[in-house]
């Protein structure tokens, strides 16, 4: 019976204490709603707080010698709230009529389903100062309308608008996920800004205010202060302005791209393609007529060819067809293969670019003098499997990983590949492929890559235009590592090539001989690329100087066509730039010369 | 069945509907926009109540003696669920507490209190002459503390720390002497008050005396002062020399995830101007300008209450208070009438669990302890938590009506 009573004593306990424990609820309750109602009754009618967000300043970007290159900078912004403003029909065509607005478009964003109408939104973004006074003159006719104080986005060169990329305001579905961005947020969208989005833009800051019954703002709160905002961090990045906006002027006219990388570090210097714009356009808002002229315009500026165009390699590809020959013991360099103008292959011809030929080549020839009856015999003598393999050592057929978004990996052709689209291939396609012709594709960015493992001899460091970004807490630099990639191939084969290399420009037959006496210790690979759309692409891939690289590029002009006509002038022009030795290359009269052969 | 008609427990059901439809009314005014109307908070809230009501109603007519016997395998299965979420759990506010399985994502770690309360009730009832054994202790542990540990880590302290009430109360009721519980609370106690030496010292005075005079084993009591004296020295000491203060920043906002976050006390002083504005009266249905100005950013779910005080005032309130009031001491006093011990335990889980949801949340929004994720019962908006609490208002009405059953 002894546990009976514990029970129901304890019981009685329980019930006890739980009655206590409301009690205490009970009591509060009184406390607040009857005794304090007063109290509490006005906090509610004016005391009521409203928060919202402020954007954090986004970070600056620097150059590698550390000059501010985009910054931020004042602008104005219209804010309108709509109870205070009316819905008026009338008022509201009339303020559209002086400001040049959509009168549909406001109306929604004033009194559509997502507005909250007590609550100021942002109509206008870097208004200009005529669109200023135009509001200052009229104010008197329109209630509830401010114009605040903002920061928009400025690049301070006007070069480099395919690696900036560009930020705008968020839409309305990327709202609906993510309220916060209300606040006046901008979004990257390509480029540099994109890839470092969350880096740059930094922690929003908080607004507290006062409002009343209706949801007007009365002020700020003693109590609670706003929280500033943290701002977003800087990059620093590895692009040389001046090279830069002397690449963008050598493709001036022409449709192209030229990337140029610091081989040691896979920093890149310059990174231009052609037709561009100006990064201006998008500091603060773009206008929609500018906008939609570089969307239509069908030289598609939009267009990233440095990173995103896709061609076949021509000529510049033959390294890599005799370095896979090389390391599978296909050909040794002494061995000599007669060109005599071309090659009968099954029943067609395969003409080489020199039509009288180039008499018995051997391996070093066949670069300088780019032969292609050697390489037709190589291709074959290599086949598809091993090709493949050695173009995905090189870097082909996948991305850099460069940071910058929408990069195409080009494509490396395998015997699948073929096989999957019912491809027969055969000798002739070898051969073609042999001179990096058919179906290989590669973009300049590859090229350039390409370049910079020539350049050291056999490996590099994945490209990348951000060099280091700042630590907004510590107030340092913080250097993110990027991985180095070993070509496994033969040792003695890097050697051997890059002085084939140097023989293009240093031997007199060599298809860039003509360049030599400007003295940049230069080594590289003309290329001409046919196009079955129109006029062959030019190509030059080449290093500088020869025993110690400091800078590897490669230039691409389409439908230009000899890559040694087009192509290499505009790369020896940055070359000298880059090394402290300009050279007029009209002064050594090396762009009139017609040169054939390549 | 005929028994179980008759006897009904129709304080409980009237009670129960009386929430849900209280619960259904502030869900659609804390969600409620002019243009809009029904919103897709108030509707899903709808069509949630619905169908806790009829698990509810399906629970009732389940013999308590199926829930006995799978009462470890529903713990097992719930558990599992746990784990789940530490491997595919879905990020939510912050933590990860939600897992999705065919479609339907739910919170496991809502579910899981169901686990815990059959668990400890078996065993309780189980072992009701072996209580004050280590074996006992050790089968309250596994099923109390590793769902705790599993919760507490998503991060999500204020639901791991409910799964400690309905233990503490089915042992209270089953029996168990204080002077256990005492010396549990003892070591914590020593842990909490390490930092505040005056007390620590006073309390291990006070401690042992009374140790001495409960228990005769004293090498026993021996071994406790000394882990006290340890735990004393020891936690201070990690904490000043070995924690970075990153590390105690983590664990400060671990224990109260929730204690700032918009500046000074923001949720609670727009709950507390909510709620005193009431009045005695109130503002009215759809009236209150603190809940439809959107001050309170989760008012639909663990603020419903002061949605509720603001628009039907005090004397709204005092009901809705009477209404858990009398549905727990309901439930007290059918446990302890129940003649099935079982049943009885069952009972008195599931009231532990209720009061101390009731009183943290509500507790909270009147601004009287810190702000913790605790949703109130059968109000809050939310699927997991209002289904889970439907099972437990229908295995309450289903042991309750059986009270005077043997089986």
């Amino acid at each position: 019976m002894k546990t009976l009573d514990l029970t129901v004593n304890r019981y009685r306990i329980l019930s006890f204490l739980t009655c206590v424990f409301f009690g205490v609820l009970f009591i509060r309750l009184f406390f607040l709603q009857v005794i304090r109602y007063d109290f509490f009754y006005k906090k509610s009618l004016a005391n009521s707080i409203r928060i919202t967000e402020i954007p954090g300043l986004r970070g600056e970007i620097f150059d590698r010698y550390g000059n501010v290159i985009a910054e931020n900078t004042v602008s104005y912004s219209l804010y309108i709230t709509p109870n205070e403003f009316g819905n008026s029909e009338k008022k509201l065509k009339k303020f559209c009529e002086l400001l040049n607005l959509d009168t549909l478009l406001l109306k929604k964003v004033l009194f559509g389903k997502n507005a909250s109408k007590n609550k100021a939104v942002r109509v206008l973004r870097d208004m200009s100062f005529q669109e200023i006074s135009t509001i200052e003159e009229f104010r008197a006719d329109f209630a509830g309308i401010f114009i605040q104080q903002e920061t928009k986005r400025h690049y301070k060169i006007d070069c480099g608008a395919h690696f900036f990329g560009y930020i705008s305001e968020p839409n309305e579905v990327e709202i609906e996920k993510n309220p916060s961005l209300r606040g006046g947020t901008m979004i990257g969208r390509v480029g540099l800004e994109k890839t470092y989005d969350t880096l740059l833009r930094g922690i929003p800051g908080l607004k507290f205010r006062l409002i009343d019954v209706e949801g007007k703002e009365l002020g700020p709160i003693l109590e609670t202060p706003d929280i500033a905002p943290g701002s977003g961090r800087p990059l620093k990045i590895s692009i040389d302005p001046s090279l830069q906006s002397l690449a963008e002027s050598l493709l001036i006219g022409k449709n192209g791209a030229i990337v140029a990388i610091e081989p040691k570090t896979g920093e890149i210097l310059c990174f231009a393609s052609s037709p561009t714009y100006s990064p201006k356009l998008f500091d603060g808002a773009i206008s929609g007529k500018v906008w939609k002229a570089l969307s239509e315009d069908p030289n598609k500026p939009l267009f990233n060819r440095a990173l995103q165009a896709m061609y076949p390699p021509g000529s510049t590809f033959k390294m890599t067809v005799l370095a896979a020959a090389l390391e599978y013991g296909l050909i040794d360099t002494s061995q000599k293969i007669f060109c005599g103008g071309g090659i009968q292959i099954g029943n067609r011809f395969f003409k080489d670019a020199s039509k009288k030929g180039h008499g018995a080549v051997n391996a070093k020839l066949s670069i300088a003098a780019s032969c292609d009856v050697y390489y037709y015999v190589l291709g074959q003598r290599i086949g598809l499997k091993r090709l493949n393999s050695i173009m995905l050592k090189l870097g082909y057929g996948k991305k850099t990983n460069v940071d910058l978004d929408l990069e195409s990996s080009g494509l490396a052709p395998s015997e699948e590949w073929y096989e999957k689209r019912n491809y027969q291939w055969g000798a002739g396609t070898l051969a073609n492929l042999g001179i990096g012709q058919g179906e290989i594709l590669v973009t300049p960015i590859q090229q350039a890559v390409n370049a910079c493992i020539w350049a050291n001899g056999g490996w590099y460091i994945q490209p990348h235009l951000v060099v280091a970004y700042g630590d907004t807490l510590k107030g340092e630099w913080i250097r993110p590592q990027y991985p180095k990639i070993e070509v496994n191939l033969k040792d003695w084969i890097f050697p051997f090539i890059r002085r084939a290399m140097r023989e293009t420009v240093s031997a007199p037959y060599g298809t860039a001989a003509r360049f030599e006496k400007l003295g940049y210790d230069a080594a590289g690979k003309t290329g001409t690329a046919q196009n079955p759309h129109g006029n062959d692409h030019a190509w030059f891939i080449c290093f500088a100087p020869f025993e110690d690289p400091k800078i590897a590029l490669s230039v691409l002009v389409e439908n230009s066509g000899w890559g040694g006509v087009h192509a290499a002038p505009i790369a020896f022009e940055i070359i000298g730039r880059y090394l402290g030795k300009p050279a007029n290359l009209f002064d050594f009269g090396v762009i009139n010369d017609h040169v054939s052969g390549d | 069945m005929k028994t179980l008609e008759h006897h009904l427990d129709w304080i409980l059901i009237l009670h129960w509907i009386f929430l849900i439809l209280v619960g259904c009314i502030a869900v659609f005014s804390a969600t409620f926009q002019e243009d809009l109307g029904w919103s897709k908070f108030a509707k899903n809230h709808v069509i949630y109540s619905t169908i806790g009501l009829l698990i509810g109603f399906l629970t009732i007519f389940i013999k308590p003696i199926q829930f006995y016997l799978f009462s470890y395998i529903i713990w097992f299965v719930f558990l599992l669920f746990l784990v789940a979420v530490e491997i595919f759990g879905i990020l939510g506010m912050g933590a990860i507490r939600w897992l999705e399985i065919g479609g339907i994502r739910f919170q496991p770690s809502e579910l899981m209190k169901i686990g815990v309360v059959l668990a400890i009730s078996r065993l309780i009832s189980d072992r009701l002459n072996t209580l004050n054994t280590w074996g006992t202790f050790l089968g309250i542990s596994l099923f109390v503390v590793i769902p705790f540990i599993l919760v507490a880590s998503q991060p999500d302290l204020a639901t791991s720390s409910i799964y400690f009430a309905p233990a503490l109360i089915v042992l209270l009721m089953a029996g168990l002497p204080l002077v256990v519980l005492f010396v549990v609370y003892f070591l914590f106690h020593s842990l909490i008050f390490s930092f505040y030496k005056m007390i620590w010292i006073l309390s291990l005075i006070l401690g042992a005396i009374l140790l001495f005079m409960k228990i005769n084993t004293k090498w026993f009591v021996g071994i406790l002062i000394l882990l006290y004296i340890a735990i004393g020295f020891i936690s201070p000491w990690i904490w000043n020399t070995k924690l970075h203060d990153y590390q105690k920043a983590r664990i400060i906002s671990f224990l109260n995830p929730e204690s700032d976050p918009l500046g000074k006390g923001y949720q609670s002083i727009q709950s507390k101007i909510a709620i005193g504005s009431g009045g005695i009266l109130g503002k009215g249905f759809l009236k209150g300008t603190q809940t439809q100005l959107d001050f309170l950013p989760i008012q639909h779910t663990d603020f419903i209450f002061s949605v509720v005080s603001e628009e039907w005032g005090f004397i709204g309130s005092t009901i809705l208070l009477m209404a858990f009031l009398t549905i727990i001491l309901r439930v007290w006093q059918r446990g302890m009438k129940s003649k099935n011990k079982f049943n009885g335990m069952l009972l008195f889980g599931i009231g532990g669990v209720w009061l101390y949801q009731v009183f943290i949340n509500i507790a909270m929004t009147l601004g009287l302890v810190p702000v913790a994720g605790i949703p109130l019962p059968f109000l809050s908006y939310g699927g997991s938590s209002m289904i889970t609490n439907c099972i437990f208002m229908g295995l309450a009405i289903n042991c309750s009506s059986r009270y005077h059953l043997y089986s």
